[in-house]
């Protein structure tokens, strides 16, 4: 190959490479440089991997053009959005004017008092202010393994999420406290509504656990395993807190 | 400015032509493949990309009458997708539900590789190993350290077979530029996937 010979290695791979690519005469040198002839090996295989790993199929005209029929409320969408962000960018100025001066008064006038390590919550609290926040987990669990390797982590017991009927549907884990800091909770939606289970160890049970739930919300409450398990819930009966099962009992789904 | 907007032959005619819903969606669909990877190279994430490639249509469909007649509608399409995806990327940001449990995932990064499960493929003698599976793991990791920018430059040449002008007009930027992202990206992910002191030191260097 007529190359210039500062030409570094790599540079010589790629225009070897673009060469081939534009389907030119491909030059000699690469199966007579053992080196450069297992760069380009490789990065042959590179490329078919990535060609056979990202391939994405186009939706149909007829799905396309009834996506695009369907939507015409959203021509009003950026302007929605802009207005919004305008109010968010105030709202967060406001905030942030706020926090400066309570840390300003903090630390010139008030007193300095120790917050409590942890504080018990009634569990309908914990729900609402989870509903008030979106009802977003901390973090989805879709792994069986991790599933496990949490409450084992935090309640000392692997758990398992036995196969869930139709209407019933895990986002995920949060650690909102409510029966202690270390309180797990399975955030679900069972018939599209939002269902939270709460698990801790026995010991940590508290007795003002199912207080304040209002007109709307039920709680149920479980012993298993060591564990005690609350179910809150707008729905009258508990549905999901049957499907948590101790990792390597013999448990079956409960019916219905 | 240093690159040009190619035309091509999936542009449609005039305004009114884009506004047909049926000609949009011909166009889009023959666009959708190029989108798709230009989506996944900002986002390293294929069911986002997908996501966002949808969203980017139902804009575009509603800004069609600013689209310029006789400019590339594939460029002008990938402009508004690289837009969506900077949304998604700031609002994912934001995002308060993890994938993993990060205490967890940072419990991990700290165990040594094989404590993890994790191996790497790469040998003392700085073959490939023939594992599939390690080495899809092993390129997707090394896809994901690249640059958004970088990443879509060699998707597109990779996948898509485009030339670097093609590249370049997508990417609104220089031809140069989409060209020393390839060949960079490439570069770098054949040092990920073999030992590196091999890959990149000729005979003749390591002579010297």
């Amino acid at each position: 190959m007529n190359t210039p010979s500062p030409a570094r290695p790599d540079e010589l791979v790629e225009a070897y490479l673009d060469r081939l690519a534009a389907d030119e005469a491909a030059p000699a040198a690469a199966g007579a440089d053992p080196a450069m002839a297992r760069q380009v090996e490789l990065q042959a295989r590179i490329d078919g991997r990535l060609g056979e790993m990202l391939q994405f199929q186009a939706p149909s005209q007829e799905q396309l053009v009834a996506s695009l029929l369907a939507r015409p409320s959203q021509q009003a969408a950026p302007a929605r959005r802009w207005r919004r962000t305008m109010l968010w960018q105030s709202a967060a100025a406001v905030a942030a004017a706020a926090a400066i001066g309570w840390i300003v008064f903090t630390a010139t006038v008030q007193p300095r008092r120790l917050a409590p390590l942890f504080e018990a919550a009634p569990l309908a609290d914990v729900y609402r202010d989870a509903v008030a926040n979106g009802f977003e987990p901390y973090y989805e669990c879709r792994e069986a393994d991790r599933f496990a390797d949490t409450f084992a982590r935090r309640q000392g017991t692997p758990l398992k999420l036995l196969p869930l009927p139709p209407g019933s549907v895990m986002l995920g884990l949060s650690y909102p406290g409510g029966l202690s800091r270390e309180t797990t909770a399975m955030l679900c939606r069972v018939d599209d509504k939002p269902v939270m289970v709460f698990v801790d160890r026995l010991e940590a049970d508290r007795p003002g656990a199912a207080a304040n739930t209002g007109d709307v919300l039920h709680v149920f409450r479980a012993e298993r395993a060591g564990l005690v398990f609350y179910e809150v819930t707008p729905l009258a009966a508990p549905r999901m807190m049957h499907y948590l099962a101790p990792l390597g009992v013999e448990a079956e789904a409960p019916q219905g | 400015m240093a690159y040009s907007r190619h035309t091509d032959r999936t542009t449609p005619a005039g305004p009114a032509e884009a506004t047909d819903p049926q000609v949009f969606a011909a166009h889009y669909r023959a666009a959708y493949s190029r989108l798709a990877l230009v989506a996944y190279g900002m986002i390293g994430d294929r069911a986002a990309a997908e996501d966002i490639v949808q969203d980017a249509a139902l804009i575009a469909f509603q800004r069609a009458g600013d689209f310029q007649p006789g400019t590339n509608f594939a460029a002008w399409m990938a402009e508004i997708v690289r837009r969506c995806a900077l949304n998604f990327r700031r609002k994912a940001k934001h995002r308060r539900t993890y994938p993993a449990d990060p205490a967890m995932l940072t419990r991990l990064e700290r165990q040594p590789p094989k404590a993890a499960g994790l191996r790497s493929i790469a040998s003392p003698a700085g073959d490939i190993l023939d594992d599939q599976s390690s080495f899809d793991d092993e390129l997707v990791r090394a896809l994901n350290g690249l640059s958004p920018e970088a990443r879509c430059c060699l998707l597109l040449r990779t996948v898509e077979s485009l030339s670097y002008a093609e590249i370049a007009a997508l990417m609104q930027m220089p031809e140069g530029t989409a060209m020393s992202h390839v060949h960079r990206s490439r570069t770098a992910l054949r040092r990920a996937l073999s030992r590196p002191a091999l890959a990149s030191i000729s005979p003749s260097e390591a002579a010297s």
